[in-house]
C-alpha cells in the first residue's frame, strides 16, 4: 500500500510527476504476474455491462487500458481497442463471454433477463380474454386495485366495473391476470385502470382499447 | 450478415450526414402533422429528434469546474424523445420538448431558461459520471428525462399527465420519481435555487438510469451526493459551473451541517447512515468528508460499487450499507474519528446575516427591492484551514484593483446603470463580533436568538453613486463622507464600474476609488477604532435599495484552474490508472 499512499499524498499536494505514472504501471505489471487470470478485470479496468435499448439487447464494453482485448461469445470474436464500445447481442442471448487481455483470460457469465425490466408497468392485450400483465417495482411494498370497465359507443351503461381485483405486487415480480369478460362486448371502449400505492407513491395507470 | 453490430464511439460521427438528410425529409412532414393535429408551437422548424450521438456537448472540465464551449440544443415540439423513462412520460398542456446530447427537457418555460438549464445539465454531466464512477450504459441512445414547469401548479399538472396522483411533495422544490426516472422541477424566486434544483433532481434521475432505481443507496448517498453536486457556483458571463462547492454564500450547507451536527448531539457517521430521516447538512458533510481525501475517495468508490452490486431492497438499504461501510473501510473507528474532526474543524467563510443574496461566480448581489434595510453578507475566510475555502474560481484580475496582500482588501462594484443614483453598496470591516454571533455561524446557537446588530462594523459604502461614506453601525463616530471627483462620476456613468481598495498604513486606512480612467485617494485616521487591530480579511458585504453587483477580492483567494481536462478533483491525469491500481490492493 505504501507506494499508492505516497501517490495519494502527492496527488493531494498536486506534485505528481511522471515518476508516479511509471510506478503505477510497474505495480500493475508486478500484480499481473502474481494475481493471474482472476485479476483480469481489476488489472485492466475493463467494464462490461449488458443492457436493453429499443427492445434490443446490447453489451457496453469499456476498455480503459492501452492493451487491446478480445471478446468472444458463441461463434463470434471481436478485438476491441481502448475506449467505449457497444455491441448488439443476438436473440436468444448468449450465456457467457470469454475475455482475453494482455495474456490473461477470464469468463464472464451474462445474467441479463430475456426481456427488459423497467420497474412498474401495466401491459394489456386483448384476444380471447383480457390479459393484464403487471410488473412490480425495483423496491418496496406495493398494492392497489385493478379495474376493467366497458363504455359502449351508442348507449349509456352504468359505470360499475366489469371486473375488479385488489392486488399486491413485490419488487421485480411479474403477475398476469386473465379476465374472461369479453363475451358480448363490442362497439365501445375497454378501459383498464390500475390505482396503486407503489412504495409509498400513489400512481394511476390507464390503458384503453377500442372494441 | 453478422448478427452483431459494433459501433465504437468514432462511428457515431460517420452517421451525421445521413441523419441530417433524414431531418430534411422529415421536417416538413412533422411540421405538417403538428399543424394538422392542432399542436401549437411558436417554432415552425420542428425537426426529427436528433440522435444523442449526433449532438455536440463540448465542456472543458478541470477538476470540479466545467466551462461550456459548445452545446447543441434542439427544440422538438411535442415529439417525445427516447429516454430512461421508458415511455412512461407523456406530453403536457403548454409544454414542449427540447433535447441536448444527454438530456431531454420538457418545459413550458421561455427558451432562454430552457437553454440555461440544458447548459447547466451538460456541464454537470461529467461530474455525475465522476461521482458514481460510471455512465448509464445506453446513454448513446437514451436521454435522461427532465421536466421543468413554470410553477408548482404547472409541474403538478405535468405529473398528473404521467399518472402521479400527488404532485410534488409539499416541502420539496422538485422531485424525481422512481416510477419513470424523471425529475420534476419548478422554479422558486431564488435564481441560485432555480439552478440548484435542476442539477439536484437530475442527479437523482442519472442515479436511477444507472441500474433502474436508487433505493439501493441510503439518504446520505442519494440526497447527499445530489445536494453536494448541486451546491454550485455559476458564472453566467463565462458559462462556467463549479460543482461540489463546500464553501459558498447562498444555500450554505456547510453552515446547515454544523447546525444539524450540534442540534443532533454530534452524530457519528454510522448514526447518520442509520437515520432514515433527511438531514441535508449532515449528508453534505459525509459526502465532502469522503471525497476530500484521495485515498478515502477510492474507498468510497469501492463502497458504492459493492452497494450497487448488493442492490438491497429499500427496507434493507440502511443495514446493508452499514455492514458494507465497515467491510470496505479498513479502520472504521479511525474513520469515525476523522469524520468528527472534519466536522468540528469546519468554519464557513460565508454567513448571510440578512438579505436575499445571490452569488454569480465570485460576485454577489441583492435580489430584493427593499429600500430601507441595509443587508449584510459576512465573508470571513480562513485561508489557513485544512478545509476547502471559497472553493470556486477567484474573480478575474482587473486593472481597477492593484495587487493585494493580507493588509489590504478590495471590491469591484458593477452598477446597474438605472439604479446608480439610489441606495448604497459596499463592505464593512469587522471591528468586533460578539461570542453569540461567532457561535451562530458555527452552528452552535440558533441564529434567530442572536442580535447581530451588536457586532461592531466599520462600514464603507458608495452612496447614491456620488459619495463614499464611512460609518460605524454602533455610532462610535459620526458618519463621514467624501464626494467622488467629477471625472470618476463621469467614468461611472460611462462604464458603470468602480473599485474600492482598502489598505492599512500606520494608524490610518487608505481608501482608493478607481474607475476606468481615474482614481481618487482618501486617508481615514480613526481614534474610535484601533486600526492596527483590524483584519482586512474579514468583511461584510452590505447593500441597500439596489441590485448592484459586488465582487470582493482577497489576496489569498486562489482557486487553481489548470489546462488539464479531467474530472478528478485534484486534477490528476492518471486517476483512471490509479483507480485500477487501487482495485488490485484487495487482491494482492
Amino acid at each position: 500500500m505504501t507506494p499508492l499512499r505516497e501517490i495519494f499524498n502527492k496527488q493531494k499536494s498536486r506534485i505528481v510527476t511522471e515518476t508516479e505514472h511509471k510506478t503505477l504501471n510497474r505495480l500493475l505489471q508486478q500484480w499481473q504476474s502474481t494475481l493471474g487470470d482472476n485479476a483480469l478485470f481489476t488489472l485492466s479496468g475493463i467494464n462490461i455491462q449488458s443492457y436493453f435499448s429499443d427492445e434490443k439487447h446490447y453489451l457496453y464494453v469499456n476498455n480503459p487500458s492501452n492493451h487491446h482485448m478480445t471478446l468472444s461469445m458463441a461463434n463470434y470474436s471481436e478485438t476491441l481497442d481502448f475506449g467505449e464500445h457497444r455491441i448488439e447481442l443476438p436473440t436468444p442471448s448468449v450465456k457467457s463471454l470469454v475475455i482475453h487481455w494482455n495474456g490473461l483470460t477470464q469468463q464472464k457469465p451474462l445474467l441479463t433477463p430475456k426481456i427488459p425490466f423497467y420497474g412498474v408497468q401495466m401491459k394489456v392485450s386483448v384476444r380471447d380474454n383480457i390479459t393484464i400483465t403487471l410488473n412490480g417495482p425495483y423496491s418496496g411494498a406495493s398494492s392497489g386495485v385493478l379495474r376493467v370497465n366497458f363504455i359502449p359507443f351508442h348507449s349509456f351503461k352504468n359505470d360499475e366495473p366489469l371486473w375488479q381485483l385488489p392486488v399486491t405486487f413485490a419488487p421485480y415480480e411479474s403477475k398476469t391476470f386473465s379476465v374472461d369478460k369479453l363475451r358480448g362486448l363490442k362497439d365501445g371502449v375497454l378501459k383498464i385502470t390500475g390505482e396503486f400505492d407503489v412504495d409509498g407513491e400513489p400512481l394511476q395507470l390507464t390503458k384503453t382499447i377500442n372494441l | 450478415m453478422s448478427l452483431f453490430y459494433l459501433f465504437p464511439t468514432i462511428s457515431f460521427y460517420r452517421r451525421i450526414l445521413f441523419l441530417q438528410k433524414q431531418q430534411l425529409v422529415f421536417a416538413p412532414l412533422i411540421a405538417l402533422l403538428a399543424l394538422l393535429s392542432g399542436c401549437q408551437t411558436t417554432r415552425s422548424n420542428i425537426v426529427a429528434i436528433p440522435s444523442p450521438a449526433d449532438m455536440r456537448s463540448e465542456v472543458s472540465v478541470n477538476g470540479r469546474v466545467s466551462t461550456l464551449k459548445h452545446i447543441d440544443i434542439q427544440h422538438v415540439g411535442k415529439q417525445i424523445p427516447l429516454t430512461y423513462s421508458e415511455g412512461k412520460i407523456a406530453n403536457s398542456r403548454g409544454y414542449d420538448w427540447w433535447v441536448s446530447k444527454h438530456f431531454a427537457l420538457k418545459s413550458d418555460l421561455p427558451e432562454d431558461k430552457v437553454k440555461l438549464y440544458l447548459e447547466l445539465l451538460e456541464m454537470s454531466y461529467p461530474h455525475y459520471v465522476e461521482l458514481f464512477g460510471m455512465a448509464p450504459s445506453a446513454i448513446d441512445k437514451k436521454r435522461i428525462a427532465v421536466v421543468y414547469g413554470s410553477s408548482r401548479q404547472r409541474t403538478k399538472e405535468a405529473m398528473l399527465d404521467d399518472g402521479f396522483l400527488r404532485g410534488v411533495h409539499k416541502t420539496a422544490g422538485g422531485e424525481t420519481m422512481f416510477y419513470n426516472r424523471a425529475g420534476y422541477n419548478f422554479p422558486s424566486h431564488r435564481q441560485h435555487h432555480q439552478r440548484y434544483i435542476v442539477i439536484h433532481e437530475t442527479m437523482h434521475a442519472f442515479h436511477m438510469a444507472l441500474n433502474g432505481h436508487s433505493t439501493w443507496a441510503p439518504n446520505w448517498i442519494t440526497e447527499g451526493m445530489a445536494d453536494a453536486i448541486a451546491s454550485h457556483v455559476y458564472d453566467p458571463n463565462k458559462k462556467q459551473l463549479t460543482v461540489m462547492v463546500f464553501d459558498r454564500a447562498p444555500m450554505n450547507y456547510l453552515h446547515l451541517g454544523l447546525q444539524q451536527y450540534y442540534q443532533n448531539g454530534q452524530p457519528s457517521f454510522e448514526a447518520i447512515n442509520d437515520d432514515p430521516s433527511l438531514k441535508r447538512g449532515l449528508n453534505f458533510f459525509i459526502v465532502h468528508f469522503l471525497l476530500s481525501d484521495p485515498e478515502r475517495y477510492q474507498y468510497f468508490k469501492r463502497f458504492i460499487g459493492k452497494l450497487m452490486d448488493a442492490n438491497p431492497h429499500s427496507e434493507n438499504t440502511l443495514p446493508t450499507a452499514n455492514a458494507l461501510l465497515k467491510q470496505t473501510f479498513p479502520d472504521w473507528p479511525q474513520l469515525e474519528q476523522q469524520f468528527a474532526a472534519f466536522v468540528r474543524s469546519a468554519t464557513p467563510s460565508f454567513y448571510i446575516v440578512d438579505g436575499p443574496w445571490e452569488q454569480n461566480g465570485a460576485t454577489y448581489w441583492l435580489r430584493n427591492t427593499e429600500s430601507k434595510t441595509l443587508n449584510r453578507l459576512d465573508i470571513h475566510p480562513n485561508f489557513s484551514s485544512t478545509h476547502a475555502v471559497m472553493d470556486f474560481p477567484a474573480p478575474d484580475k482587473t486593472p481597477l484593483i492593484n495587487s493585494l496582500d493580507e493588509h489590504s482588501v478590495a471590491a469591484l462594484i458593477d452598477l446597474e446603470p438605472e439604479q446608480s443614483k439610489r441606495g448604497e453598496i459596499g463592505f464593512a470591516l469587522i471591528a468586533d463580533l460578539t461570542i453569540e454571533s461567532l457561535d451562530a455561524r458555527l452552528g452552535r446557537v440558533k441564529p434567530k436568538e442572536i442580535d447581530f446588530n451588536k457586532d461592531t462594523l466599520l462600514q464603507f459604502t458608495l452612496q447614491e453613486g456620488m459619495k463614499l461614506t464611512v460609518s460605524s453601525n454602533q455610532e462610535l463616530f459620526p458618519a463621514k463622507s467624501v464626494a467622488l471627483l467629477p471625472q470618476l462620476r463621469n467614468d461611472i456613468k460611462l462604464y458603470h464600474q468602480v473599485a474600492l481598495t482598502l489598505s492599512k498604513r500606520d494608524d490610518a486606512l487608505i481608501i482608493k476609488m478607481k474607475t476606468q480612467h481615474h482614481e481618487q485617494l482618501a486617508r481615514l485616521p480613526l481614534i474610535q477604532i484601533g486600526v492596527s487591530d483590524l483584519s482586512l480579511q474579514k468583511i461584510s458585504l452590505i447593500g441597500r435599495n439596489n441590485n448592484h453587483r459586488i465582487t470582493p477580492y482577497f489576496a489569498a483567494h486562489d482557486y487553481l484552474i489548470t489546462n488539464e481536462q479531467t474530472t478528478n478533483p485534484w486534477h490528476f491525469n492518471d486517476a483512471a490508472l490509479l483507480r485500477r491500481a487501487f482495485r488490485n490492493i484487495a487482491l494482492s
